[in-house]
C-alpha cells in the first residue's frame, strides 16, 4: 500500500508520569509535587507548575490524577513564547478508565440500591473527564474532549488531535494518554488484588506553523494516508491494536536524548516512533 | 508548513477542501420518539411526550421509576435477527442507527471505492458494558482479560467500513462533537463519507448518580410533565436512551453519486467554561464564545438564525446559564428567534443528545414548523427568550443552531443550513 503525506504537527514538549495506588494516592493530595527522577511525590519537591485549586482531585479516578501529574510536568519545560494556554484544547485518552470505582459500586448495589452510588461516577469517571479536569484545573478555555477509551485509545488520540489542530481560536493542545500496565484487578473495594501501574504521557501539540525553531525538544507527529484505500488491514474481532505507553514514552525520550546530543539535524538519522493504524494510516514521531 | 502541504493526493487528485460544503445525506435513528426521521418529525411536531414509567429494577425501593425509552430497536438492514439480538444493548442502539443511515444515504453496498469513516460519540462506553453485564449476572469488571475492542471498532467491521474509526466523549455533547470531527475528516480529505453520531442507554448507576446529584427531575406522580425546560417549575432533567447517526459527505461528491441532500452542516463552535466539573458556569460569556464560533464558521449573522432548538435539559442552574449565553451570542434578536427544547418530549439522551437534536433542526427545516418545549407553562424569568411553548410554530426554517453543553464545561453549538 502507498502512503502519502496527510498532516503535521509540532510537539513542543511532552512528560510521561507513573505511579501505582499508593503513589497516586498521593499525586492526589500534591499533583504537582512529583519529582521525576526518584517518582517520589512531597512537599519538599518544589511545584512544577501552576497551582491547581486545593483538593481539586480528590475525586477523580487514577487516570486523571496520572494525567495532571504529567501535564503540570510537561507544563515545567514549555517555550516561555507558549505560556498563554488559556485558549488551548485538551484531548485525553484514557484505556478503560473508571473500573475501580465502577467494581466498588456494582458490588454495594444490591445492598445499598441508589443511595450508595458516587455522584461523582459519571462526572468523574466517563471518558470526557479527564479532558475536562485538564481544562478546569488549568483553566483551559479550547474543547475539552475525551477520545478512544478502550484498547486503541492512543492511536485514537493521536488521530483526532491530528484533526483537531488548526481549528481557528485554538492555538494548541494537550494530548493526553493514559493506560493501566497491567490492569488491575478490582477487589471490590475500590483497590486492585494485583499491583497495577497507571501510566501517562502528555503532549503539547501546535500546528507546525506556529512553531519558529526547531529546537531539540520539539518533536513531529505525522498521519499519512493510504493513497490506495482498501480494508486490507482491517482486523479480526477482538484483537485490538494496542499501542503500549511504556514504549511510546521511551522512545519521545530517546528521540529527544538523540537531537540533543548529536551535532546534526539530519531528519533521516533520527529515531523514530511509528504505528500503523487498521485503516492503512502511519502515526509517526520523528 | 505551507497550505499544501496540508493537503495528500488521492492518485493526482488533490482532495483537501478546507472550506467545502459538507452535508447530511443519511439519517438513522433509534429513540424513544421513533426510529426514522419521519416519525420522529411527526412525533416533534405533535407535541408527544416519550417519558413514562419504567421499571424500578434494582431501585424497587427507590424514587427513580420513569424515563424516556427505546422501545424494540430495529434490525439493521440486512442482518438477521439473532445476530442482533445477541449483542449488548448499548451495541444495538449503536449498530442500528448507524446501520440504518448508511443505508439511507444509498452506501450499504454500491460505495464505489469511498473510504468511509466513523466517529462515535459515547460518553461512558466500557463502564456501561460492565454494569449491563453486572446486572445481567457477569463478573467482567473483575476480568480485565475480557474486555477487548471498542464499540467503535466493532462497528467498523459490522458495516464493512475502512476508514478511521474513533470514540470521543464530551459528556452530553458527545454526538454533536463526533459530527464535528466528522466533518473535519471530510474538509481534510482523510474519508470520502462519514459515519456520525452518538448513542447512550438507560442503566441503573447512571440513574442513581445523577439522582444523587439531584439533576434528575422527581416529579414520579406525572412523569409526562416531568421534563419541563425553561419553565420556572423544572425540577431536573428525564434521562432518556438511544441514538442518532448520520452520514456526512461533501457536497460536490454526494450531489455527482445523486445522494439525497438533507441539509448541510454549516458552522460548528466549540470551547470549554473551565469553570468546574459539574455545574455550567454562572459566566455565559464561554458559552456564548461557543454559538458564536460556530455563527462565525458558517458565515452568518445572528439574524440570520430561523431556529434554536436549546440544550435546556430542565435543571435549574443549565437553563439559566443557556438561557444567558443565547441572549449573549445573539444580543437584542434573542428576544425574536425561536427557541425550543425537545428533550421536553424526548428526555434527554445524555452522549446521543446532539445527534438527535440536529434531527429536530431538520425537522424545522423540511416541514418549516419549529417543534414545541413541552410543559413550558410558565416560563422562568431568568430565562427570557422567544419561547415556543407547548404547541409547534408554522415558520420557514432555512438556519438552525444547536446548542449542547456537558459536564466538565463543554460547550458545543452546530449550525444546520438547509440544502440549496
Amino acid at each position: 500500500m502507498t502512503l502519502s503525506p496527510a498532516t503535521r504537527c509540532a510537539i513542543v514538549t511532552h512528560a510521561s508520569v507513573e505511579a501505582n495506588l499508593l503513589q497516586i494516592a498521593q499525586l492526589r493530595e500534591l499533583p504537582d509535587r512529583l519529582s521525576p527522577a526518584v517518582g517520589v511525590v512531597s512537599d519538599d519537591v518544589p511545584p512544577l507548575g501552576p497551582q491547581l485549586p486545593k483538593r481539586f482531585l480528590r475525586h477523580c479516578d487514577e487516570h486523571t490524577v496520572v494525567a495532571m501529574a504529567a501535564v503540570l510536568a510537561a507544563m515545567h519545560t514549555l517555550p516561555e513564547s507558549l505560556s498563554d494556554m488559556s485558549r488551548w484544547g485538551v484531548l485525553a485518552a484514557p484505556c478503560l478508565a473508571g473500573r475501580l470505582l465502577s467494581a466498588r459500586t456494582l458490588a454495594q448495589l444490591p445492598k445499598t440500591g441508589a443511595a450508595g452510588v458516587s455522584p461523582h461516577l459519571i462526572p468523574q469517571c466517563s471518558l470526557h473527564a479527564m479532558a475536562s479536569a485538564v481544562s478546569v484545573g488549568l483553566g483551559m478555555h479550547g474543547p475539552n474532549m475525551g477520545v478512544g477509551g478502550g484498547p486503541e485509545a492512543v492511536a485514537e488520540g493521536f488521530v483526532t488531535a491530528l484533526s483537531m489542530l488548526g481549528e481557528p481560536d485554538v492555538p494548541g493542545l494537550w494530548l493526553v494518554l493514559t493506560q493501566w500496565d497491567d490492569e488491575p484487578i478490582p477487589d471490590g473495594a475500590g483497590g486492585a488484588t494485583n499491583g497495577p501501574l497507571c501510566r501517562s504521557v502528555a503532549m503539547a501539540l501546535v500546528a507546525t506553523t506556529s512553531v519558529s525553531s526547531d529546537g531539540p525538544t520539539t518533536l513531529g507527529l505525522t498521519l499519512t494516508l493510504p493513497v490506495e484505500g482498501g480494508p486490507s488491514l482491517l482486523r479480526p474481532s477482538g484483537n485490538p491494536l494496542h499501542i503500549k505507553l511504556k514504549h511510546l514514552a521511551t522512545s519521545l525520550d530517546a528521540i529527544v536524548h538523540q537531537r540533543r546530543t548529536t551535532a546534526t539535524h539530519s531528519v533521516n538519522s533520527y529515531t523514530r516512533w511509528s504505528h500503523d493504524c487498521d485503516w492503512g494510516a502511519r502515526l509517526e514521531v520523528a | 508548513m505551507s497550505s499544501s502541504d496540508d493537503r495528500f493526493e488521492l492518485g493526482s487528485k488533490k482532495v483537501s477542501q478546507h472550506n467545502a460544503v459538507v452535508c447530511i445525506t443519511g439519517i438513522g435513528a433509534a429513540s424513544p420518539l421513533g426510529h426514522s426521521f419521519a416519525a420522529i418529525a411527526d412525533n416533534l411536531l405533535q407535541g408527544r411526550s416519550a417519558v413514562q414509567q419504567v421499571s424500578a429494577g434494582v431501585f424497587a425501593r427507590d424514587q427513580i421509576h420513569f424515563a424516556a425509552p427505546v422501545i424494540d430497536i430495529p434490525l439493521p438492514p440486512g442482518m438477521n435477527e439473532q445476530s442482533f439480538a445477541s449483542l449488548g444493548k448499548l451495541h444495538q442502539l449503536c449498530l442500528s442507527p448507524a446501520a440504518h443511515a448508511l443505508a439511507d444515504a444509498g452506501l450499504t453496498t454500491d460505495r464505489r471505492g469511498m473510504r468511509i469513516g466513523i466517529v462515535l460519540g459515547i460518553a461512558a462506553e466500557h463502564m456501561k458494558v460492565w454494569e449491563l453485564d453486572f446486572v445481567a449476572g457477569g463478573t467482567r469488571v473483575l476480568q480485565p482479560e475480557l474486555d477487548a475492542e471498542s464499540i467503535v471498532h466493532s462497528l467498523q467491521r459490522d458495516l464493512a467500513i475502512d476508514g478511521p474509526a474513533v470514540t470521543v466523549a464530551a459528556a452530553c455533547a458527545s454526538s454533536g462533537f463526533a459530527m464535528a470531527l466528522g466533518r473535519k475528516w471530510l474538509r481534510a480529505g482523510w474519508v470520502d463519507a462519514c459515519i456520525v453520531g452518538g448513542c447512550d442507554v438507560l442503566s441503573p448507576t447512571a440513574f442513581a448518580a445523577f439522582y444523587n446529584l439531584r439533576a434528575l427531575s422527581r416529579r414520579s406522580d406525572d412523569p409526562a410533565k416531568a421534563s419541563r425546560p425553561f419553565d420556572r417549575d423544572r425540577d431536573g432533567f428525564v434521562m432518556g436512551e438511544g441514538g442518532a447517526f448520520f452520514v456526512l459527505e461533501c457536497e460536490s461528491k454526494a450531489r455527482a453519486r445523486g445522494a439525497t441532500i438533507y441539509g448541510e452542516l454549516a458552522g460548528v463552535g466549540m470551547s470549554s467554561d473551565a469553570s468546574h466539573m459539574v455545574i455550567p458556569s454562572a459566566d455565559p460569556k464561554n458559552a456564548a464564545h461557543a454559538i458564536r464560533l460556530a455563527l462565525q464558521d458558517a458565515s452568518i449573522n445572528p439574524e440570520d438564525v430561523d431556529y434554536i432548538n436549546a440544550h435546556a435539559a430542565g435543571t435549574a442552574v443549565g437553563d439559566v446559564a443557556e438561557a444567558g449565553a443565547i441572549r449573549m451570542a445573539f444580543g437584542e434578536k434573542s428576544t425574536r428567534v425561536p427557541v425550543s427544547s425537545t428533550k421536553s418530549m424526548s428526555g434527554h439522551l445524555l452522549s446521543g443528545a446532539s445527534a438527535f437534536e440536529a434531527i429536530a433542526c431538520l425537522t424545522a427545516i423540511r416541514h418549516r414548523c419549529v417543534p414545541p418545549t413541552l410543559n413550558l407553562d410558565h416560563p422562568d424569568e431568568q430565562c427570557v427568550l422567544a419561547h415556543v411553548a407547548n404547541a409547534a410554530l408554522d415558520r420557514p426554517v432555512r438556519i438552525a443552531a444547536s446548542n449542547s453543553f456537558g459536564f466538565g464545561g463543554a460547550n458545543l453549538c452546530l449550525v444546520i443550513r438547509a440544502a440549496a
